[in-house]
């Protein structure tokens, strides 16, 4: 998909959600500058409007499932999300937001303040996860040695089973006609 | 526990229990099934569980590697895992995945779950 310059792109300013098995069909429509920083790719998704093809660009999504491998580090959490759709949907939490924000003068005190409540909240919430829980997140797609996966921002861990069922309908009625995603042949 | 930096971690296919009785053509499709059930009993020893269906299907399910989960009897469990059939044996779920839905919908369950199968048959890549 990448270098297909002639297709319109939409960029959309809130979070999609999505199933695992339109996760998957993210696809990569531009490159940073930088080789290295595969997080600041462009990923969108295929789908047609008014009769007209385009690219939904997906800068933030929402996505949920049930825990099936947690693995916890000092530098990040990683987990698989099993939403029984598609294929596993590979997550990562970092934990050292502290560390890799450059030190900031009292001009930025505002930027310090957020980055130290979200290094946090971050710590907090991969207490939170357990296998087998059931856990909605909120972040940016990226990918790691060519594997797609989510940087989380935020996520919860659900009580409700209940919630796993509204988002499965949520999704899929925001596919259909809200997004208008299309089915994508490999 | 399986890695998450593997990416061949297959993911539960959602069926009801008598969706796994044979013919049935979810067991040519997959090895790893996530069931519902309502748990009829459990044994502390060797932590096989037999959970059961609405219409009466029923399914043991081995937990011995599921922690922190309490077997309540009658409550709805979800799990995770491989089907085991070797000759001779009866058809059990190796379960890696466990967790209590008490206070679920059956009835919107059921609804979703046949929309989500439609759906995916829209969307399934071909790879």
């Amino acid at each position: 998909m990448a270098g297909t310059g002639k297709t319109e792109q939409d960029e959309e300013d809130y979070h999609v959600h999505l199933l695992s098995v339109n996760f998957h069909s993210l696809q990569v429509v531009s490159r940073p500058s930088v080789p290295s920083s595969s997080s600041s790719c462009k990923w969108a998704l295929q789908r047609t409007r008014d009769r007209r093809t385009s690219l939904m660009v997906v800068k933030r999504l929402e996505v949920m499932g049930l825990a099936v491998a947690v693995d916890r580090k000092e530098k990040y959490l990683r987990f698989l999300l099993d939403d029984g759709s598609g294929a596993c949907i590979p997550c990562i939490l970092w934990l050292n937001l502290l560390s890799l924000t450059p030190r900031l003068n009292q001009s930025h005190l505002h930027c310090a303040v957020t980055t130290q409540v979200q290094a946090e909240l971050s710590v907090e919430e991969a207490s939170k996860v357990r296998l087998g829980s059931l856990i909605r997140v909120q972040g940016r797609p990226s990918s790691f040695n060519g594997n797609l996966q989510v940087t989380v921002s935020s996520l919860q861990v659900e009580s409700d089973p209940n919630a796993e069922l509204l988002h499965w309908l949520d999704c899929m009625r925001l596919a259909l006609r809200n997004y208008g995603l299309v089915a994508v042949q490999h | 526990m399986a890695s998450t930096s593997s990416p061949y971690v297959q993911p539960g296919v959602i069926v009801r229990l008598r969706e796994l009785q044979p013919p049935s053509p979810f067991l040519q499709l997959s090895g790893t099934f996530r069931v519902m059930g309502r748990l009829m009993s459990y044994d502390i020893e060797t932590g096989m569980a037999i959970i059961c269906d609405e219409d009466g299907t029923s399914l043991p399910v081995c937990t011995q590697h599921i922690r922190n989960l309490q077997f309540r009897t009658n409550s709805l469990f979800q799990f995770i895992g491989e089907l085991s059939s070797q000759p001779h044996q009866e058809m059990y779920l190796q379960a890696r995945v466990g967790r209590n839905v008490d206070g679920i919908d059956v009835k919107l369950y059921n609804r979703a779950l046949e929309l989500r199968r439609k759906f995916e048959a829209k969307f399934k890549l071909d790879t």
